[in-house]
């Protein structure tokens, strides 16, 4: 599928170029701008990026698969990621990891996306919110001092299609 | 016991406004610096305050300034290191989202000091919110004349710009950081040349944790004597903790250094939870030496009793777990970690996070053997101080600290 930034993301392309003296730094900025709207990279977001840029599409490539928040595959309608590093997992977070996982279908995989396409689950690592552990993302919102029964409970309410309201920046979902 | 000094907004966390900073003496500092503090004057006055780099590595932060070469050409870059990963540590984001105006006007007073006039502030990806807080801080600042051109009117230019990581612990390193802003892979660069001297596009560079950097308002205002008589002399000043694991409040506290440690766990931690014992703390972040319950009583925290116990304080991460935890366990999820993390440039770090993290699982599995623990400890021997960057001495901290401390835990494992 073709992929190429729109008028308003040519805006913001340029505001970002702007910050810097040397275009390749906005590689990364790129990258998150076209991955917020198709949520993934695909090899045609590489080929946008890498024209705009005019920089070597192996060079984006290559950036591309060294950062873990890129997808390189379609993810489902809402993807999850749970910490899986020391503190979240010994305070449940290793048993949200499991429900997920039976939940969804994967069998024995780490991660995976559900037969509905509904969910993807990613296990991430330590994502520097350990006070208020175990914590998981939803479509990168932090959903904080989880419990099995909250992961249940918001994952049936985004089945049912309701949309996650984002805490109030500053507030960060505590 | 903990109390909010240089970071009172941390307390309140309904803060962050521009109004509000402004409300309690926010940027007064900076017009105290702009008004008649040159730039090696203020560099001198951080260097008297003994502020040490609160991103893990605790160097001295006016001595890092006074690495920039005195005279050259190029143009010098600052660049704020908020890439928060070290598993355990989440007090800069609480800096970024409560404090976002102490972190700009910090960096405005390094921007004068070391001669920088565009500073960038490397976020980690995750941190969305967060970086919509310090975004809309910098547009407050920018609003008010306090960024950008002819900053209060005192002919001094300097503009901040936000960039955002994306998922990748190995860029919490300052030259991975610089290769990641430039766009490229996070592939941490061989020293010297120091980023002082060849940084951010080649250019000189000086590269400071968020708290490092939010720490120098208070400093400026109170001055030196007063940041020191804070800790202990040879670790002046307050640090935050950032507590986690299995105490009844964990979160972030900021303490003077030299605070016991079981006064932070047991006063404003509010002890373990109910019916627990300690049994282990990890005092800096998942990377540094862990220490049993009973090395742990004698801790206090500051740079020199850390190193005592065998110890470092790292960022200021306290993993606290009680007897519930498996050591095995604990080892095995922080192998797993570092073998995910290692960006894999240098085989003894690539090759060696690898197997020890292949080794822990087999241990944990119930399929290890006797004769794999004293392998662990050999791997460790060929990691540590044989890599360009940090990481893999990291990854083997709480193997060697692990295996040797709860060696009897190990044992039972391949009985």
């Amino acid at each position: 599928m073709a992929f190429s930034f729109t008028a308003d993301e040519g805006q913001e392309v340029e505001r970002i170029r702007a910050r810097y003296p040397d275009a390749m730094s906005a590689t990364i900025p790129l990258l998150h701008l076209a991955q917020r709207r198709m949520r993934w990279i695909s090899p045609e977001v590489v080929d946008e990026v890498a024209r705009v840029l005019e920089l070597p599409r192996v060079h984006v490539a290559d950036v591309v698969s060294f950062y873990t928040m890129f997808q390189r595959q379609p993810v489902g309608r809402h993807l999850i990621s749970v910490c899986r590093t020391l503190s979240c997992h010994v305070l449940g977070g290793r048993e949200i990891i499991d429900y997920l996982r039976q939940r969804l279908g994967l069998g024995d995989a780490h991660s995976g996306t559900d037969a509905a396409g509904t969910f993807t689950l990613e296990q991430v690592e330590c994502l520097a919110a350990c006070g208020s552990a175990p914590v998981l993302l939803v479509d990168g919102v932090y959903h904080e001092n989880m419990s099995l029964e909250k992961v249940k409970a918001l994952l049936d309410s985004l089945e049912k299609g309701a949309s996650l309201s984002r805490p109030a920046p500053g507030e960060g979902g505590n | 016991m903990a109390e909010f000094i240089c970071f009172p907004a941390l307390q309140s966390k309904t803060r962050a406004s521009l109004d509000h900073y402004l409300e309690d003496g926010g940027y007064r500092s900076l017009k105290q610096a702009l008004d008649g503090i040159a730039p090696a004057d203020l560099t001198a006055l951080v260097k008297a305050s003994g502020l040490r780099g609160r991103g893990g590595a605790g160097f001295p932060t006016g001595m890092k300034w006074s690495f920039l070469p005195k005279q050259q050409e190029l143009p010098v870059y600052l660049v704020c290191n908020a890439d928060e990963g070290e598993p355990g540590t989440f007090k800069d984001r609480d800096i970024l989202r409560y404090a976002p105006h102490q972190l700009i006007e910090g960096m405005l007073l390094a921007c004068h000091a070391i001669g920088a006039r565009v500073g960038y502030i490397y976020i980690r990806g995750e941190f969305q919110e967060e970086a919509a807080c310090v975004e809309r801080a910098l547009a407050e600042a920018r609003g008010a004349g306090l960024l950008g051109k002819d900053i209060l009117g005192k002919g001094f230019n300097a503009d901040l710009h936000v960039h955002m990581g994306a998922g990748a612990y190995v860029c919490g390193e300052e030259t991975a950081l610089l290769n990641s802003l430039e766009g490229r892979r996070g592939l941490p660069r061989t020293k010297p040349p120091f980023p002082a001297v060849v940084g951010l596009y080649g250019c000189p560079t000086i590269i400071n944790n968020v708290e490092t950097l939010a720490a120098i308002p208070p400093i400026v205002a109170n001055g030196p004597e007063w940041y020191v008589g804070l800790g202990t002399p040879k670790s002046p000043g307050t640090k935050l903790f950032s507590v986690s694991g299995h105490v009844k409040r964990p979160g972030v506290y900021e303490c003077r250094m030299g605070t016991p440690l079981m006064d932070l766990i047991n006063g404003d931690c509010g002890g373990m939870r109910e019916g627990r014992q300690l049994k282990v703390v990890i005092p800096g972040g998942s990377s540094v030496p862990m220490l049993t319950a009973q090395e742990a009583a004698t801790l206090s925290l500051d740079y020199e009793s850390c190193m005592e116990h065998g110890t470092m304080l790292g960022s200021g991460a306290v993993i606290v777990l009680d007897d519930t935890v498996s050591i095995p366990h604990l080892v095995q999820n922080l192998g797993h970690f570092y073998a995910h993390e290692s960006c894999g440039q240098c085989t003894p770090c690539r090759e060696g996070t690898q197997w020890m993290h292949r080794i822990l699982d087999r241990l944990v599995g119930g399929r290890g053997k006797a004769s794999d623990l004293d392998l662990l400890l050999d791997i460790c021997k060929h990691v540590s101080f044989r890599t360009i960057c940090a990481l893999g001495d990291a990854a083997t901290g709480p193997v060697k600290s692990g295996v040797t401390k709860f060696r009897s835990e190990f044992e039972a494992l391949v009985r």
